[in-house]
């Protein structure tokens, strides 16, 4: 087994809720700040519209997902690639809040 | 004339121009148009919450591209629906001389600018759109079989014609602005 060399993070991207934003600042503070270099944000457009190098990094390496409100977006979006992430972050559960969509 | 506009930020998050299409839709969405703008979530749309498939069906949708790469056209592309008009951020940010900077978090004080003016430029189009009487807009559907991420996708879908710098329409989308007016 070889050893894992990145860790992809995918923030669940959406924009309605305020949530959303916690996951994408939480993100950015993974992959800036706690682990830069062994971590990368994964860009969900891009890799929807089949960049090589988006696809490559969530096809090699482990992800894990942030999902901001209780669609699970970020979960679901993994579901309909075909992907399974390394493990998964629920923001509502984090906050302690009910899980609404606020 | 519509009673609301979709507008839909690329959704990227890689790039710090993409956070300058987010901050660009919230200042359209919450101070320039409030209640006559929704904001479409790319993730929610992907996975089918029944109201972000209903506002980019049944509304014209401003897409904000962020980079050439054009995520925001491909997705719309990807799932049948074309845009009403498409904002491109360098082109904005040509003409206003403005840097996105280097912070994806929160923007420097000239991406800031930049967004204001990427949101008056989307703003102005989702207002022709609003108050054009001549202006009509078709609904449309979502193609359902769509194939993620395997698509080779065509560098210019929607055969965009350019109104002024930064602002494009579809060739085969109405005009928003009024007859006569200048783009």
């Amino acid at each position: 087994m070889e050893k894992v060399q990145k860790v992809a993070v995918y923030p669940c991207g959406g924009i309605g809720f305020p949530l959303s934003s916690v996951a994408r600042y939480a993100a950015f503070i993974v992959t800036e700040d706690l682990l830069p270099g062994e971590t990368e944000i994964v860009d969900a457009v891009r890799l929807i519209s089949g960049f090589t190098d988006e696809v490559e990094l969530v096809e090699n390496n482990p992800t894990i997902i942030l999902d901001g409100c209780a669609y699970h977006c970020g979960s679901n979006l993994f579901r309909l690639l075909g992907l399974k992430p390394a493990a998964r972050l629920l923001a509502t559960v984090i906050s302690k809040l009910p899980p609404t969509f606020v | 004339m519509v009673e609301r506009v979709c507008i839909f930020p690329c959704g990227g998050i890689k790039k710090t121009e993409a956070t300058v299409a987010r901050i660009a839709a919230y200042i359209v969405n919450e101070d320039l148009l409030p209640r006559q703008t929704m904001l479409l979530c790319v993730p929610a749309f992907l996975r089918g919450v029944e109201e972000d498939l209903v506002m980019a069906e049944d509304y014209p949708t401003v897409v904000i591209d962020c980079h050439v790469e054009n995520c925001g056209t491909n997705l719309l592309y990807l799932a049948g629906i074309t845009p009403a008009a498409r904002v491109f951020i360098p082109e904005i940010a040509a003409r206003e001389g403005l840097a996105y900077g280097h912070r994806r978090r929160e923007l420097e004080p000239p991406a800031k600018q930049l967004a204001e003016a990427v949101a008056r430029e989307a703003a102005r189009a989702a207002l022709a759109m609003l108050e054009n009487p001549a202006y009509v807009f078709a609904k449309q559907r979502i193609k359902t079989e769509t194939c993620l991420a395997k698509n080779d996708l065509p560098t210019d879908p929607f055969a965009y014609v350019q109104l002024s710098p930064g602002l494009y329409r579809p060739r085969s989308m109405p005009d928003f602005f009024p007859e006569g007016s200048e783009a």
